[in-house]
């Protein structure tokens, strides 16, 4: 693994923190709640009012109040307030990254159900992907152990096939512990050492084959296949509040900026100490978002939060989308990755995400921009064209958030309001028809006219003016992203409002974006989510609000919130329910 | 699909002498030996089996059953293409799922006739209208319920397959972290058996397990691997939570049933014979009967006894180009039309459809002879779906087959019940206790029921 050797700067120097933005901001947000009342059931800010631990006791504040390791340096200490301990499976993606990391480049498959953090944590399994997950350790442990210089490369050392070998030994701590990410204590030892030796046995006597086995199932085992966090308590006496250990703290570091397992400098800080103190965290933080690793690793964020993965299974109607082939969907993810990586990474400003012009596209890609090449093989950065700008307009996000034929206005701002502002709209009355009325073809309506119709009931209207006039704005593209002038033959008219400030199209209406502070508030809450694998308890505000002001204070700097996360209580500390004490 | 020639029995002990010789303290094998061996030599009854066909948006509530009650029903109108195995199917009509309607219909239906219970709403669901993807089953499915009593021993616990897409592509995601939308073999909540769709793929899991010959050292190898993980997996199971450790437990029992498929010894019934692979059908309804006669030989083999077949899904919004029923042509997917158009001769020739596409699945197991019978004598497969009408999500009459004489345990010839407006579930129930599981009751909540439907038990 490498390292560019001096961390970039990442905390937002104040004097450039955008005061006129974030009074703008917060502006926005009073104006969201007022508007809010005149939905039926009321719009929620936020939403895990339900979710998660229901504990709100603060009482392992007094019980950490003495460890001046914890509070020593940090200023912004609050309560420590978290959420759940427990088992977090590994995502396909993390499986394989993982994989790859223990042993070297191996052809480790993805595998798995449960491909979101949040999804992961809850999910389990059952026997096809255990059979899975054994296919896949036999398969890469044989692969490399059939090669007699990779083996070596990797063990440093020829095992003997006795169950007290040192080489067996000193592979199985070393490669263990980067495989449960944790060390071996001596039971775990003795009982692999002891299966490398009865599988050599068995095998004819070959110890590389012994090794081989023992490997593949330190792959198997549920200590790598999830990650453990269980903390232990601070206090004795209140066993409901635990403060993650440093290598529960690596796995939760690595995990959310690179997607895979700690490396070994880091499992060394956790074995020296240095990560139960905030102050020891935020170095090992620098390090890893310096590496090129952090690229992958933080973009992970947004593949979940935006469902990025359905590109890689795209399905459209081809005949009413020529534009359709079995390879954009690819195209356009790995476009939204580049665009994501280019405004919150390279310019560590998440709000030029939704303004941006810069896209990057292969020539077919190119070709659904109406844009004139011609084109390098791979990804060409480009400026797109005036008819787009920022996030809402990019083709995979209006592919991904419209049906296999045609558009839903209403879904789209349903899934904006969702996804992007972490609002909730309540789903309609159960006795009112999801469908819109088909219009005959002798009087063709947009879909705007379709949805005045639909809406002229009050009761209607005040949930669907939050939905609406985002989806309508973006009604310019088709369901995959292509720009059009006309529906059914009609103009479109994109304009429209957004919490009662009005924008012409959507160009204007990714402004808007930019200055909205639920857009902002709602990317820290994706990545509280995302860093913990479940939603937020009501009783963590104080960990979003802290999230929040580190992004808004840094000029909407990502790295700044997640360092500010890193080094809160919701990330270090957790809560056991009652009923969940061992 | 053709039967090649029989596998003699000797050779289908593959590993038992091997397995002797070299297994030296692998405790697993030695349980294998002992008691699935013994079962055989001693020439105790053959098993009996369990199977679940379901489809997805049911059928028209007024006009699916029979006209009389009884014996002798007649299979004619929606029923009609159960003709041909009428003698073998019981048709239960007029039961209601008591769903309390808060969630979206089709889940509440599957999820309450499967697993007798209300959805679980994952704790990320914040009230946006698509619950669909977020809810999943209150507990386990009645084929697992039956799983834990019938097949502990067999390679195969269940065979969970899918003839059609399941709804939900995206299922896993941030968007989808629920999993009763799409799947209906539930170990647990959040926990599913993701079914296998492509018949060449479960022929190939099958009847590997078929080659003659001893059982090789590497099984032996991998299995002791195994061994080493049920360790770890015991060791951190003590430092858990309840939620954790009900999952993990799931784990070490997919563990535990993929050790005993490692070094399975299969010694299945006269009728067990080797098929040839039948390939991916592009036809739905060839796909379907080439499942079916791949089940009919695992059941004899005894690879399984429990079956879990989804035709199509919960709201299932696939085309049926067989029958000629395509969005295309019909301007949007089925189950939209028949939201539209309501119980019109489109919708009506699907619905007869899905009938005759159960009635494939009985005839499949009725056509392997076995002990002097049919693999189906054997077997109970209860046939429904998620709702009772897929146009207006009907929850009475709903749609209930059971196939099979379940060992003598099921009146046969087949007859027509009503249950007159009782708990739909007492059927799922009946087909329980119909294959000797231990159970005194079914479901939770408003759908827990401890009756058997009246006369459909010998």
């Amino acid at each position: 693994m490498e390292f560019s050797p001096e961390p970039a700067p990442r905390r937002a120097d104040p004097k450039q923190t955008s005061a006129a933005a974030t009074q703008l901001g917060r502006l926005a947000l009073t104006l969201t709640w007022a508007l809010t009342l005149a939905c039926y059931q009321g719009l929620e800010q936020g939403d895990g009012d339900d979710a998660g631990a229901t504990s709100t006791s603060t009482s392992a504040a007094t019980g950490d109040s003495g460890d001046s390791g914890d509070s020593g340096d940090d200023p912004q200490a609050i309560a420590p307030v978290a959420g759940p301990t427990g088992l977090r499976l590994l995502t396909p993606t993390q499986y394989r990254n993982s994989v790859i990391d223990v042993l070297g480049e191996v052809a480790a498959p993805a595998v798995g159900q449960w491909r979101s953090s949040i999804a992961a944590a809850q999910g389990g399994v059952a026997v096809a992907t255990v059979e899975d997950y054994e296919e896949a350790a036999i398969a890469v442990t044989a692969q490399l152990f059939a090669d007699p210089e990779a083996r070596l490369l990797l063990t440093g050392c020829e095992p003997a096939a006795s169950p007290d070998d040192p080489c067996v030994a000193e592979v199985l701590t070393s490669l263990g512990r980067r495989a449960w990410r944790r060390p071996l204590v001596a039971d775990e030892l003795a009982r692999y050492g002891q299966l490398a030796a009865d599988v050599a046995q068995l095998l004819g006597g070959d110890p590389w084959l012994g090794l081989q086995h023992a490997v593949a199932g330190l792959l198997q085992s549920p200590n790598f296949l999830y990650r453990v966090e269980l903390g232990a308590p601070t206090d004795p006496s209140d066993p409901l509040h635990v403060r993650l250990d440093g290598y529960e703290l690596a796995s939760r570091l690595s995990y959310l900026v690179w997607n895979t397992t700690p490396d070994d400098a880091l499992l060394d800080a956790a074995a020296a100490g240095e990560l139960d103190d905030p102050a020891g965290l935020s170095p090992q933080l620098d390090r890893l978002l310096a590496s090129p690793r952090a690229r992958d690793g933080v973009l992970q964020l947004f593949v979940d939060m935006l469902d990025l993965d359905v590109l890689y299974a795209l399905q459209k109607d081809p005949e009413l989308l020529p534009a359709f082939t079995p390879t954009i969907g690819l195209a356009m993810r790995e476009e939204l990755l580049r665009v994501i990586d280019d405004t919150v990474l390279q310019q560590r400003d998440y709000r030029r995400l939704f303004d941006t012009r810069g896209g990057f596209v292969d020539a077919e890609l190119g070709a659904l921009y109406d844009l004139p090449g011609p084109f390098e093989p791979g990804f060409n950065p480009v400026t797109l064209p005036d008819t787009r700008g920022g996030l809402l307009t990019l083709a995979g996000f209006l592919a991904i958030n419209s049906g296999e034929a045609s558009t839903s206005p209403t879904m789209r701002g349903l899934t904006i309001r969702r996804i992007l502002m972490c609002q909730t709209i309540p789903p309609p009355p159960p006795d009112v028809a999801p469908e819109l009325p088909e219009p005959g073809d002798d009087t063709p309506m947009t879909k705007r006219e379709l949805l005045q119709l639909h809406v002229s009931d009050p009761l209607c209207a005040s949930c669907h003016q939050f939905t609406d006039p985002i989806g309508l704005a973006l009604e310019h593209y088709d369901a995959l992203g292509v720009y059009r002038l006309t529906d059914r033959g009609l103009p479109i008219d994109p304009s429209g409002d957004l919490d009662g400030k009005p924008f012409p199209d959507a160009i204007a209406l990714g402004g808007l974006f930019t200055e909205h502070i639920a857009v902002g508030d709602c990317l820290v809450r994706n990545l509280y989510r995302y860093a913990t694998g479940h939603v937020e308890d009501p009783a963590l505000a104080p960990v979003i609000t802290l999230l929040r002001d580190s992004l808004v204070d840094s000029g909407y700097d990502l790295t700044a919130a997640v360092d500010a996360l890193v080094r809160s209580e919701g990330f270090r500390y957790a809560t056991r329910s009652p009923e969940d004490l061992p | 699909m053709t039967l090649s020639k029989p596998i003699p029995r000797r050779t289908l002990l593959r590993g038992l002498f091997g397995a002797s010789a070299v297994a030296v303290g692998l405790p697993l094998l030695e349980a294998m030996l002992d008691s699935h061996g013994e079962a055989l030599a001693d020439g105790s009854p053959l098993p009996l089996r369990f199977g679940v066909w379901f489809w997805g948006n049911g059928t028209h509530p007024l006009a699916w059953a029979p006209q009389t009650q009884g014996p002798g029903w007649e299979a004619a109108g929606l029923l009609a293409g159960l003709a041909p195995v009428k003698d073998a199917i019981s048709v239960i009509s007029g039961g209601t799922l008591p769903v309390l309607k808060k969630n979206n219909p089709h889940v509440e239906g599957a999820v309450g006739i499967l697993a007798g219970g209300n959805p679980l709403l994952h704790p990320s669901f914040s009230g946006q209208s698509n619950d669909w993807d977020f809810l999943t089953v209150s507990g386990p499915s009645v084929d697992q319920i039956a799983a834990a009593h019938l097949a502990e021993k067999t390679p195969f616990r269940t065979l969970a397959l899918a003839v059609t897409p399941v709804h939900t592509a995206d299922a896993g995601s941030n968007n989808a972290p629920g999993t009763a939308i799409s799947y209906i073999s539930h170990p647990a909540p959040y926990v599913f058996n993701p079914p296998i769709m492509d018949p060449s793929e479960l022929f190939a899991k099958l009847f590997n397990l078929l080659k003659p010959g001893e059982l090789e050292p590497s099984a032996i190898a991998r299995a002791k691997v195994l061994d080493a993980v049920r360790g770890d997996a015991s060791a951190l199971r003590g430092r858990l939570g309840k939620n954790d450790r009900a999952r993990l437990d799931l784990h070490l029992e997919g563990i535990h049933e993929l050790q005993g498929r490692l070094t399975a010894m299969v010694m299945g019934g006269e009728a067990c014979m080797m098929l040839s692979d039948p390939g991916n059908p592009e036809s739905e309804r060839l796909r379907a009967r080439a499942m079916a006669e791949l089940v009919a030989m695992a059941f004899a083999c005894d690879l399984s006894r429990v079956v879990s077949l989804e035709f199509s899904s919960p709201a299932s919004h696939v085309d049926y180009p067989d029958i000629g029923i395509t969005g295309t042509g019909l301007g949007t997917s089925f189950h939209e039309y028949e939201h539209q158009k309501g119980y019109d001769a489109n919708v009506l020739k699907g619905l007869a459809y899905f009938m005759e596409l159960y009635g494939d699945f009985v005839a499949a197991l009725r056509a392997l002879p076995e002990a002097g019978g049919t693999v189906l004598d054997r077997s109970c497969v209860l046939g429904t779906s998620d709702v009772s009408g897929g146009w207006d999500h009907a929850m009475n009459d709903f749609p209930l087959l059971v196939a099979g004489g379940a060992g003598g345990a099921l009146v046969q010839p087949g007859v027509h019940i009503s249950l007159a407006g009782g708990n739909a579930c007492r059927v799922p129930f009946t087909c329980l206790k119909a294959v000797g599981a231990p159970v005194d009751a079914f479901g939770s909540d408003q759908f827990a029921t401890s009756e058997v439907v009246p006369g459909l038990l010998t």
